[in-house]
């Protein structure tokens, strides 16, 4: 190395370093590359609307298969449901009949017969 | 911004037409060979790991959303392609004691920088970046030889801007330190 060359390096600054970087020589692109490359680019079937369709068909269709399934499973338990509420007795007021339902002090139910306490004045 | 013309070639080559793809390809594969020959110092790997790298683009061009550009996308996958070697530490060892036996048979492994190396003051330049930590290096490479915004790096290296920043300024003191450290007696 040359005297020159060293008060160059001494006389180094960042931007210099900078100014260097930027200036390295190209690196030498093998000749057969390109080739290569341009073996590697698709062909352009895949590119347009029926590669799109394609590509995304098992997607669409499970996304469709799953779609019937829930729908279908819906109207399944809203037809359940409606029969289940179809076949169960109209409510009625316990009390109407002769047998009359009280809850006592503690929370539990006693049974009156009011046809009996009517007619004898005992429980 | 991006122009129209632009923005109509990236939807091109994200619909795989061949055409633009091709143009693409035509633009950016002597960038990313070069990228890679600098990361590697090896010719052959440069090379397949280009190859790889585009093999890659065109088999993922869909998930390509031009948020970044084309060459940042590409500088992306083929930085993953370098970790994904394995042989980096192999080849920079190599490199390294290649260039410090400094004997004819040097200049045949250094394909690609040859024309680099035969320079003293850049075979220099070239050994001292090779002495940074590989996350250094990356940076000088990609910030000076391959022109990149630290916007861009960012993108590449999936981490901050600021960070990316910050980290090249510090590859860049280190290399300063390498190379005055050589000249001083």
């Amino acid at each position: 190395m040359t005297t020159n060359q060293e008060q160059k390096r001494q006389d180094l600054t960042l931007k210099s370093l900078e100014a260097d970087l930027r200036r390295l020589p190209e690196v030498q692109i093998p000749e057969t590359l390109q080739a290569k490359i341009l073996a590697s680019v698709p062909d352009g079937k895949a590119g347009g609307p029926q590669g799109n369709w394609v590509r995304r068909w098992p997607r669409v269709c499970g996304i469709g298969i799953a779609t019937a399934a829930v729908l279908i499973l819906g109207l399944v338990f809203m037809a359940n449901y409606a029969l289940f509420m179809s076949s169960q007795p109209p409510v009625t007021d316990l009390n109407d009949g002769p047998t009359r339902y009280v809850l006592s002090d503690q929370n539990s139910l006693l049974i009156e017969d009011t046809n009996h306490v009517n007619s004898g004045g005992q429980r | 911004m991006r122009n129209r013309s632009e923005r109509r070639n990236l939807k091109d080559i994200r619909q795989g037409q061949r055409e633009a793809c091709e143009q693409a390809a035509r633009q950016h594969y002597k960038a990313i060979y070069r990228f890679l020959a600098y990361l590697t110092g090896d010719a052959s790997l440069a090379e397949d790991l280009t190859q790889e790298t585009f093999v890659a683009a065109w088999a993922n061009i869909r998930r390509y959303r031009a948020r970044a550009s084309f060459a940042t996308w590409l500088h992306k996958i083929a930085y993953h392609k370098f970790i994904d070697s394995g042989r980096r530490l192999q080849r920079h060892a190599a490199l390294i004691a290649g260039l410090k036996q400094d004997s004819p048979d040097v200049q045949e492994t250094l394909d690609p920088l040859h024309q680099l190396t035969s320079d003293e003051h850049s075979r220099l330049l070239y050994e001292a970046m090779h002495r940074l930590e590989p996350f250094e290096h990356i940076t000088i490479v990609l910030h000076y030889i391959q022109g990149l915004s630290f916007r861009e790096m960012a993108r590449v290296l999936d981490e901050p801007a600021g960070t990316v920043k910050w980290r090249t300024s510090q590859a860049l003191k280190r290399l300063k330190e390498f190379l005055t450290n050589r000249v001083q007696p």
